[in-house]
């Protein structure tokens, strides 16, 4: 604490966001509007709501007006939290994150862009507000990658903040131990009387705005009003809170909910939720967004909008197989999984500020604090499930920092591969790109197209390849680009194969349709050290001969004497000679032991669960056992939170992952 | 490297360990080998021979030696379609010894093909007298029945096909 014990009379707050309004600062704080209080910009301080008060249950915000004669009817702060928080200022709905453009040379240029706009000042942040902030900080900036416009709103942000006079029966700061007191994160606090504000500063920007408006020291008796009338908020929260029913309890909470995964309470939650989706906008800690793309009419100038999305949505989770989410319930479960639970394993600490914006925004009243105190009771539950240590999933070692940059390259060479799939050579002088190992990937970006996570197929001294099948308009337009054709790379990004787990054992390659792909520069890297390996059996399923990948390679790859290859198809007319059935069959004649096995499967996840259950028959160790994932993936650097699969973002700490670290989650529906 | 199962997995090395030489004999007791190889016979085909008839009487019961055979169905419009293919080691027929006998699939060879043959009466008869047969055998039909079950599963669900419309 800086400076303590400050007096700003009431008719100076307006001096206070003049103050702040200095330097073409943009001053934002609680206003009326559309019968509600959100956080807006605000010119002096009679926009702030002065005499107005909120009151909140499930389902339901009023506002309030006192009368004239009561003594704090010319409070501006006497609400509880505003429906939008802050977030929408720090991280808005809708920003440009990326554009693309086109010379009138034809040379293409993809930018990544950053807010631009005049520096805030947030006046009336709440506890939990602040909170809230923190955990942004740490999931937007925190690293490996950042979001540049998140930082560039944040690194020059001013806050004042209100300690809550009063509570709804929704919040429960207390609860998360978030508040009501403001403890960290702001540059000045107020504490709000009848007669004015005491003023404390907490950073050395307080401080300087507290010497500006030369403020008084508050009376004792001041100082000792504003610490009861808080303690008198975290009194009433404490009564209040606590819906009806066993009590929800914090500790233990992450163990006790992950070990609750299938509790029967999701799908009776999944009977009365919408999944409207309110709850995560009113959240002021989700963050999961998505590119949304538009573009000028002849193609040559796009822009890529990041905007919020959510987990609720049907299409959040959607790969070209379909929805790993289909059902209401899996997506409630993985809000509520992911803000309690799954978040202290990516970020440290509890994704929820105890705000409940949640609670009372949400249209048929579902309260979270009732829903967690059925599922991760304290107690053994109707489920019978007992609280168990749930491990956080190993880390592998990625890079400290993922840059976000776009390099455009050239496409040297296009070769078909199937009526729908095609592969592209890219040639590049980038050495990030040129030192892309093994089963990463790469997003990939051209004007007007969405921008797809697409896999590494081979890696050329002076090259990448890029094996792309037609599933959707950007990947459409790709397997029809031309050589000469430019388009702009992010990456090489994600976890590689991890191909020293092979060193001197055996190896056995499993792929299933287009997941031949990510497989072909590891099968290249083990063929480069051929010496350093065992028997190397490569099993390769397609949906038809006519759908198999790189035939003639595989040819010349059965034609050694150091390899075995096996391919079989999913259906065959009757030219088709070879091996007709599911690739598992492949594994019909194997009596061997596959303890001295590492092995590498890419396919359909049905497909990849089938062959698990094989290998792991044989005796594939669960940690020599790897299989690269497919996600929805919108930024391919753990910023969008599409592509989680319980406490992993796919595109960051996977796509390879062993089975020993996916666990149970491989085959849990609805993850 | 050559596709038959028992070529060494190194230059020089040995066979490979991974994929054994092994038929689904090697899974009964001696004394029920003995009696089915005493009524087995052996047949051969060369490719595009037809072994089996679909909906026909199925001919036998017969265990791969050697080759491959492609189990068909004809469709209209599309002409016969390969469903599954049987390699070394496993079962041919199992509708030799499920009623109602009839074969529910075309079988043909697709390379030269060698089995041994049991025939289907005698070896219903045989196994109506020896029980120890039927006991042995009879688990082995099923299993054969449950694998191609849950192939056509898998095939059904078509798992390489596209899905709805993908967002890129």
């Amino acid at each position: 604490m800086v400076t303590d014990g400050r007096f700003l009379p009431r008719e100076r707050l307006d001096d206070l966001v003049a103050v702040l309004r200095t330097d073409g600062r943009q001053v934002i704080g609680p206003v009326l509007e559309d019968g509600a209080i959100r956080m807006a910009e605000i010119e002096s301080a009679s926009d702030l709501p002065i005499g107005w008060s909120t009151s909140s249950i499930p389902g339901a915000v009023r506002l309030q007006r006192g009368t004239p004669a009561e003594a704090r009817a010319e409070r501006a702060f006497d609400h509880a939290v505003s429906w939008s928080g802050i977030k929408p200022w720090t991280y808005p709905a809708k920003v440009e994150a990326i554009t693309s453009e086109r010379d009138p040379d034809g040379s293409l240029r993809v930018r990544v862009e950053a807010a631009t706009g005049p520096p805030l000042a947030v006046i009336g942040a709440r506890a939990c507000d602040l909170a809230a902030l923190a955990v942004h900080d740490r999931v937007l900036q925190g690293g490996p990658a950042i979001d540049p416009d998140y930082a560039a709103r944040r690194a020059d942000l001013l806050i004042v903040a209100v300690e809550c006079a009063v509570a709804a029966s929704t919040c429960f700061c207390t609860t998360m131990g978030t508040g009501p007191e403001v403890t960290s994160g702001a540059d000045l606090v107020l504490d709000e009387l009848d007669e004015g504000f005491v003023v404390r500063a907490d950073s050395i920007a307080g401080e300087q705005i507290v010497e500006t408006l030369a403020l008084a020291p508050a009376a004792p008796a001041q100082v000792r009003r504003a610490r009861d009338q808080v303690a008198a908020t975290r009194r009433s929260m404490s009564k209040a809170v606590q819906p009806a029913g066993p009590a929800f309890e914090p500790e233990g909470l992450r163990d006790r909910l992950l070990a609750n995964l299938d509790h029967p309470r999701w799908a009776e939650i999944a009977e009365r939720c919408l999944a409207c989706a309110n709850c995560t906008m009113v959240c002021p800690t989700c963050f999961c967004s998505g590119l949304q793309v538009s573009s000028d009419l002849d193609g040559r100038t796009s822009s890529a909008a990041r905007q919020w999305d959510s987990c609720f949505t049907a299409g959040f989770a959607q790969v070209a197989g379909g929805s790993f989410r289909p059902r209401h319930q899996d997506r409630y479960r993985q809000w509520l999984s992911h803000k309690f639970a799954t978040w202290w394993d990516q970020f440290g600490s509890s994704g929820c500020g105890g705000c409940g914006r949640c609670i009372a925004w949400c249209p048929v009243g579902i309260d979270v604090r009732e829903e967690l105190s059925v599922i991760a009771a304290p107690v053994a539950e109707p489920s019978g499930a007992q609280p168990v240590a749930v491990p956080p999933p190993p880390r592998h070692d990625g890079p400290d920092r993922i840059g976000l940059a776009y390099v455009t390259c050239l496409v040297a060479e296009v070769r078909p591969e199937t009526a729908d799939t095609t592969t592209l050579r890219i040639a590049t002088d980038d050495p990030l790109l040129l030192g892309t190992r093994p089963g990463q990937f790469v997003m990939v970006a051209v004007p007007a197209f969405a921008i797809p996570p697409i896999s590494i197929s081979r890696i050329n001294p002076d090259s990448l390849e890029l094996t792309i099948r037609a599933a959707g308009p950007a990947t459409s337009f790709l397997t029809r680009l031309s050589p000469g054709a430019e388009l702009a790379l992010r990456g090489p990004l994600g976890r590689p194969w991890p191909l020293e787990d092979a060193v001197g054992r055996d190896v056995v390659i499993v792929a299933g349709g287009i997941g031949l792909a990510p497989l072909r520069g590891l099968i290249d890297a083990l063929l480069a050290e051929r010496e350093r390996y065992g028997a190397i059996r490569l099993y390769v399923g397609a949906r038809t001969p006519a759908d198999r990948l790189y035939v003639e390679e595989l040819d010349a790859l059965a034609a050694r004497d150091d390899l075995l290859v096996r391919v079989t198809v999913d259906r065959a007319g009757p030219e088709w000679l070879g091996r007709v059935g599911i690739v598992t069959q492949l594994f019909r004649s194997v009596t061997g032991t596959g303890e001295n096995v590492t092995a590498f499967v890419c396919g359909p996840e049905r497909m990849m669960s089938a062959v698990v259950e094989v290998l792991s028959d044989l005796k594939v160790a669960p940690e020599r056992l790897w299989l690269t994932l497919e996600r929805h993936m919108q930024c391919g650097v753990g910023l969008c939170g599409h592509c989680q699969l319980g406490s992993r973002f796919v595109c960051r700490d996977g796509p390879v992952f062993s089975v020993a670290e996916l666990g149970a989650d491989l085959h849990r529906e609805g993850l | 490297m050559s596709d038959d199962p028992v070529a060494p997995a190194r230059p020089g090395g040995p066979a490979d360990p991974w994929h054994l030489d092994t038929t689904v004999l090697d899974e009964l007791s001696p004394t029920v080998r003995a009696t089915l190889e005493s009524i087995a016979r052996r047949a051969e085909y060369g490719p595009g021979e037809l072994v089996m008839r679909d909906a026909a009487p199925t001919p036998f019961l017969g265990i791969l030696e050697a080759g491959r055979v492609g189990l068909r169905l004809h469709v209209p419009e599309r002409g016969p379609q390969t469903i599954v293919t049987i390699e070394r080691g496993e079962l041919l027929g199992w509708s030799a010894v499920v009623p109602p006998y009839r074969a529910t699939s075309e079988a043909v060879a697709l390379e030269p093909t060698r089995i041994l043959v049991l025939d289907a009466e005698p070896l219903r008869e045989l196994m109506v007298r020896d029980r120890d047969v039927a006991a042995e055998l009879l688990p082995m039909g099923l299993a054969c029945v449950s694998q191609r079950l849950v192939i056509s599963w898998q095939q059904l669900l078509d798992l390489f096909a596209r899905g709805s419309p993908q967002p890129w």
